[in-house]
């Protein structure tokens, strides 16, 4: 893990924690295999958009709701390589 | 000290539902809170903050704009920037501040007062109206179980259509104001808040933040000296 990912992976669990009110032990537990969608309760779709708002304004990045479906939140790893992804483009 | 008071405080041709807090002269806040859904996430918040600023001899006003909360009206942004202007002239017999929280900073560039605080102001009211479109469209996805991209609605408006995003009936004007509207350079000296506290105008079920409205509070106070 780079020391740009380890920083990604944190700043996302502060908005899990702030956004989504996901407890913060249970944040600070989130490896890359930690599965979110269906395992996290206060990941609905209801909060999936503020979620991502605050994501775009976080980390400086724009989501194409194209790019938005299941699969992104099936995994925490997915979820901050997404970010990644959209930061190097 | 009275927790609040409540009055219809008449705004030019607008008689609106506030709140006041603190003492009744010496200097005051107007907060303008987030626009739709966003305000009602943080009603809470400024109500601890108004009650922290009144215990530091801060008074504050919080009034409901037309159409929204319990003032009569349509949710119209010309109203809304009118209705602002009014409040802060019926306001600055005392020496004013102007509270922007998110899309309430598109309202007012702070003319007529003494400062404009802004806390996470929007850029502009697009990026507002796509927030909208975009939870609407995980909203319907949901219930209709198949993709709905929020580009159904711009579509929509184009129509003519009010389209409902986040339980608020967006008339084609409203869209077209809101896309026209950008955040205005303050005409009065501007703080934008650096304050570190959770976005909960962005949390469905908004959690208690009083360590972020005091900190707030404490930020504001020190800028009012």
């Amino acid at each position: 893990m780079t020391a740009d990912t380890a920083s990604r992976a944190d700043q996302m669990r502060r908005i899990l924690v702030e956004v989504l009110g996901v407890p913060e032990a249970t944040a600070a537990g989130l490896d890359a295999a930690s599965p979110l969608f269906g395992a996290l309760p206060e990941i609905d779709s209801m909060a999936v958009a503020g979620l991502l708002t605050e994501m775009e304004d976080r980390f400086g990045i724009v989501i194409d709701d194209d790019e938005v479906d299941a699969d992104l939140f099936a995994t925490f790893g997915n979820l901050v390589d997404f970010i990644a992804r959209k930061a190097a483009a | 000290m009275q927790p609040f008071r409540f009055t219809l405080l008449s705004a030019g041709p607008y008689d609106l539902p506030t709140i006041l807090r603190g003492p009744e002269t010496g200097p005051c806040v107007l907060f303008l809170p987030p626009l739709f859904e966003e305000m009602n996430r943080t009603r809470r918040l400024l109500a601890d903050l108004g009650r922290t600023l009144a215990a530091k001899g801060i008074g504050s006003v919080l009034a409901d704009l037309p159409g929204t909360g319990d003032a009569t009206g349509v949710p119209d942004i010309a109203t809304w920037r009118q209705a602002t202007a009014h409040l802060i002239e019926r306001l600055a017999g005392r020496p004013l501040r102007v509270l922007t929280m998110r899309g309430g900073a598109l309202l007012t560039d702070g003319s007529g007062s003494e400062g404009l605080y802004r806390v996470s102001p929007v850029a502009s009211g697009t990026s507002l109206l796509r927030e909208m479109m975009r939870a609407q469209a995980i909203a319907d996805q949901e219930r209709e179980g198949a993709r709905v991209s929020p580009s159904t609605y711009e579509t929509r408006f184009a129509r003519g259509e009010t389209v409902a995003l986040t339980g608020y009936d967006v008339t084609p004007g409203l869209a077209a104001d809101l896309t026209a509207l950008t955040l205005p350079d303050a005409a009065v000296p501007l703080r934008v808040s650096t304050v570190e506290g959770p976005p909960v105008w962005r949390q469905v079920e908004p959690a208690p933040a009083p360590a972020f409205a005091a900190a707030l509070a404490e930020d504001i106070a020190a800028w009012m000296q």
